[in-house]
């Protein structure tokens, strides 16, 4: 049974990062750097092709966009997490061979095999979560922008800006928080 | 016998007829454009169609329905006189107005007066009622109907640091591992 204080080994530590869902202070301050960015484009398009003015509806707009940036985060956050492991798994062989070549090069003192394996492991994961990083905020962005556009220019192209405005960043964000949460085996 | 008969009763036929030729105008008042903004062009069309026998004299066409605090007349008048319209022939007259406000207008009937024949008073008669059309803002309507072209270009780029870059970095990640997986 672990502790409960924060005394765990290097490889635990590793295990941890690797399989856990909590995110570094770096990675949640990408996430939402990413996520306010996305959330806050669809005032562009509100202001110029739903004439709604910025002043006249800035708390709204600014409501509208902290909602969606928190959704579109967690959003991030779950994807990141099932697309992770499967890159782990695939990115493992050049990892391996990346730490073989740098120690080959570094041959003056001997290795290790668990310090090696240690090494291959923390890269793997930093490759990993770089790598998973990057493609969940792709993936979300996406999905939260095409179901934007479908539901603010197709499905309430004829009701109120305002109305238009509520549905689809709260539609939009919503159910691309709702598909992250879907796990696929 | 039967054939002289039926000639004398076919010339009799003739004159009576010929004695009742009246006029009959018909008026139709359509609007021309599918979409009703505020400050843009709107095109009506009045059609007179004589269906009488007779010759319709002193033809006056007024539409008093576009007056001069809701619409700007732009092209055209709204009274049109005719000295004649034959039988069996239209005549068409068209105006151009600007409607200087947005909101729902009632288009209501355009009014034709003519005599139908000698020494009969003037007949009145009424076009068709088009009824309660809404005139779009400016604003709606870019809403609704102008193309957006370059908003949307624009929208388009502003998209892509949010998701070629990241695409971008990935790739290079994944081709950089896959490279040292074929070296080795």
């Amino acid at each position: 049974m672990a502790p409960k204080s924060s005394n765990f080994s290097k490889e635990e530590e590793l295990l941890l990062q690797d399989f856990g869902r909590d995110l570094t202070r770096k990675s949640s301050l990408i996430f939402y750097m990413h996520a306010i960015f996305v959330s806050a484009l669809p005032l562009w398009l509100f202001n110029r092709i739903h004439q709604m003015e910025l002043t006249e509806h800035a708390i709204l707009f600014a409501i509208g966009t902290l909602v969606s940036t928190y959704l579109v985060a967690s959003a991030y956050k779950n994807n990141k997490f099932q697309l992770k492991h499967k890159v782990a798994q695939k990115r493992s062989d050049g990892v391996a061979a990346e730490i073989n070549s740098q120690m080959a090069e570094n041959d003056s003192k001997k290795v290790s095999k668990k310090e090696k394996d240690e090494r291959i492991l923390w890269r793997k994961n930093e490759v990993a979560e770089a790598e998973s990083m990057q493609l969940a905020v792709v993936y979300s962005n996406s999905v939260f922008l095409i179901l934007l556009i479908l539901l603010s220019f197709f499905f309430f192209k004829s009701y109120s800006p305002m109305i238009n405005y509520i549905i689809s960043m709260i539609g939009a964000s919503g159910i691309t928080a709702l598909l992250s949460t879907s796990s696929k085996n | 016998m039967k054939l002289y008969l039926g000639i004398v009763l076919l010339l009799l036929t003739a004159f009576a007829k010929g004695d009742d030729e009246k006029a009959k105008i018909i008026l139709v008042k359509r609007i021309l454009n599918d979409i009703i903004t505020e400050r843009n062009d709107l095109a009506i069309e009045y059609n007179l169609y004589n269906i009488g026998d007779g010759v319709a004299t002193d033809v006056e066409l007024a539409d008093s329905s576009f007056h001069e605090s809701d619409f700007e007349l732009i092209s055209g008048m709204t009274s049109v006189k005719w000295s004649r319209i034959n039988a069996g022939s239209n005549v068409t007259h068209a105006i151009v107005v600007q409607p200087l406000r947005a909101g729902d207008f009632n288009f209501t009937s355009a009014v034709v007066q003519y005599v139908s024949e000698k020494g009969v008073d003037v007949t009145f008669g009424y076009s068709n009622e088009i009824g309660e059309q809404e005139i779009l803002s400016l604003k709606e309507y870019n809403r609704l109907h102008a193309s957006h072209m370059m908003e949307w270009g624009l929208f388009a780029l502003w998209c892509m640091p949010s998701i070629d870059v990241p695409l971008l970095l990935y790739y290079l990640s994944k081709r950089k591992y896959s490279k040292k997986v074929k070296k080795n």
